[in-house]
């Protein structure tokens, strides 16, 4: 009775590492630039466009709004054209992906903000441009918060991939509905509990310890 | 000729921060433009590099007018103008050498070229040992070494320093004037430094322009500045510069902030103008019957445009008094300030 639940763990545990490291990592790669350009274009910034910030900003808040259930069924459309098909671990990465860049977004805008102005105002006067600021001053001035943003979003994406199995995509919260919650097993669902809260633990150590390793302030 | 401003102007909505100001800064010369917080210092230092840009006006930076430049040709102009910060603003994810090569970067350098030029102006600084270190290991005088080397970093005609002392104490003060002052010999640098501290103009500058409400109301070689000033502030700044002298500024903080019974308070009162020749303590005298014990005092120039400084302690019988004492000098039209109270020294 033991050894089948075992597999089922460690299969349903790599299905969810796979789709919370894949869409963790394009929520970072597409949630920095987003970031960048809420600040950049808020009054007082680089870019300052009162029209590009306020429809960018519109449209985060849109997704933000949605419950990530009602997400994962609503782009099943826009999911078959990305992925080929609606179903499987493959494509709740999707809906996963386009729920944590704006999420990612706001908490890298938030993090860029609080960087001093005087330094940015520093790489100008020693004749930066606005790529300079970037690269130079504002992404890395800001990396710890950065990454102490990016470990919450992650977890987050832990939490939301257990909605994912509505699409049979599998991972940990699927297990434990589908095993633990209607078919009565209640080690199954004991064993799903200890794995994400030791998931959730390693993540948010590991974050905590890397935004720790690249703070010289 | 490094820099000739010519009436220029500056308002931020309706409020004018800058108004007709002109002036020129000769090569190797170290310039102090002092006025107090608001005068509008920080908006003209800031115009001296495109930071800020003025409303009307030239400001010629090395013979080119940089007013009606566009960011793209700014950024070349920066290049030749260093600047230095009151909270230093260097990059904290940086090392020292990094932060110090960064506007050699922008230059465009070699990272050869950068690392040997980065170890000579660590090395001008005083700080060779310190190039691996962070920012945030450094105590604030380290911080503005740093500072000052990469502002000198891309070998530039003109270094701004904004309140970049107002940060540290008296001694670090006096070892970053020190160094600039060494700058400016060993490499004929031109420097032109704001500050609402007169002991900083007083202890570098060769030449000083006193900044009230936008406009200059005093402009000279220092020792004519110092030894005839002519404007009122000009007077009041130097009157104030005084009290900052490092033993008195230990002595006022000795003193305590609460009244008790038989303790001696000490007041500071400033008198500008007509009201210097009045007799003010013996009137004060004569209402509420104080006897104020004078412990300093000092007058500038004569007349109507003097200013006299007068500290004076008196025991007071109760807290109310005190209050009735100050009220009484500002009825007067005096500046008053309530330094402290103390138990006598007996």
């Amino acid at each position: 009775m033991l050894a089948l639940p075992f597999d089922r763990l460690i299969g349903s545990l790599g299905e969810t590492l796979v789709m919370t490291a894949v869409s963790g990592a394009i929520s970072f790669a597409v949630g920095l630039p987003l970031g960048l350009v809420l600040v950049g274009t808020a009054p007082g910034g680089f870019w300052e466009n009162r029209w590009v910030n306020g429809s960018v900003g519109a449209i985060v808040n849109g997704f933000r709004s949605l419950p990530f259930i009602i997400l994962l069924v609503a782009v099943i459309p826009l999911t078959r054209i990305i992925v080929g098909t609606s179903i499987g671990t493959a494509a709740a990465i999707v809906p996963l992906s386009i729920s944590g860049i704006p999420y990612f977004g706001r908490v890298a805008e938030v993090a860029l903000r609080e960087v001093d102005r005087g330094l940015i105002e520093a790489v100008r006067a020693m004749g930066g441009g606005n790529w300079t600021i970037i690269r130079e001053a504002l992404v890395p001035e800001a990396l710890p918060s950065l990454i102490a943003g990016f470990t919450v979003t992650l977890v987050l994406l832990v939490g939301a991939s257990a909605m994912a199995g509505a699409v049979g995509a599998g991972g940990l919260g699927d297990l434990a509905i589908r095993y633990g919650y209607q078919r009565f097993e209640t080690s199954v669902m004991i064993a799903v509990i200890v794995v994400l809260i030791a998931l959730v633990a390693f993540i948010q150590a590991g974050g905590d310890r890397l935004a720790r390793l690249v703070d010289h302030r | 000729m490094v820099l000739r401003l010519v009436d220029v102007s500056k308002r931020f909505g309706a409020t004018p921060a800058i108004e007709g100001v002109s002036f020129e800064v000769k090569r190797g010369e170290i310039v102090g433009i002092i006025g107090r917080s608001g005068a509008g210092k920080s908006t003209l230092i800031r115009c001296l590099n495109g930071l800020e840009k003025p409303d009307s006006g030239r400001i010629e930076v090395l013979g080119e007018d940089i007013a009606p430049l566009g960011e793209r040709d700014l950024r070349r102009v920066r290049l030749r103008v260093g600047m230095i910060f009151q909270h230093f603003n260097l990059l904290s994810s940086k090392t020292v050498a990094d932060n110090v090569a960064l506007p050699l970067k922008i230059a465009g350098r070699t990272q050869s070229e950068r690392r040997d030029r980065v170890r000579s102006l660590l090395w001008l600084v005083g700080l060779e040992d310190k190039a691996t270190a962070y920012p945030g290991q450094l105590s604030g005088g380290q911080k503005q070494r740093v500072g000052i080397a990469r502002a000198l970093a891309a070998d530039p005609a003109l270094l701004l320093s904004d309140e970049a002392t107002s940060a540290l104490d008296p001694e670090t003060t006096a070892s970053i004037l020190a160094l600039l002052r060494d700058i400016n010999r060993k490499l004929g640098l031109t420097i032109v430094l704001i500050t609402h501290e007169m002991s900083v103009v007083r202890a570098i500058a060769d030449r000083v322009i006193v900044l009230d409400h936008g406009r200059i109301v005093e402009e000279g070689e220092a020792a004519a500045v110092f030894g005839r000033p002519q404007a009122t502030l000009t007077r009041r700044l130097l009157a104030s510069a005084r009290h900052d002298a490092p033993e008195e500024r230990e002595w006022f903080a000795s003193l305590g902030e609460d009244w008790a019974p038989g303790f001696d308070t000490v007041f500071r009162i400033i008198l500008e103008g007509e009201l210097a020749e009045r007799p003010v303590l013996a009137e004060l005298t004569s209402e509420t019957g104080a006897l104020p014990v004078i412990l300093r005092a000092k007058t500038l120039g004569e007349s109507c445009s003097a200013v006299a400084t007068i500290l004076f302690s008196l025991r007071a019988p109760s807290s109310e008094f005190v209050a009735r004492i100050e009220r009484c000098l500002k009825l007067s039209g005096a500046t008053v300030e309530i330094l402290g109270h103390a138990r006598p020294a007996v």
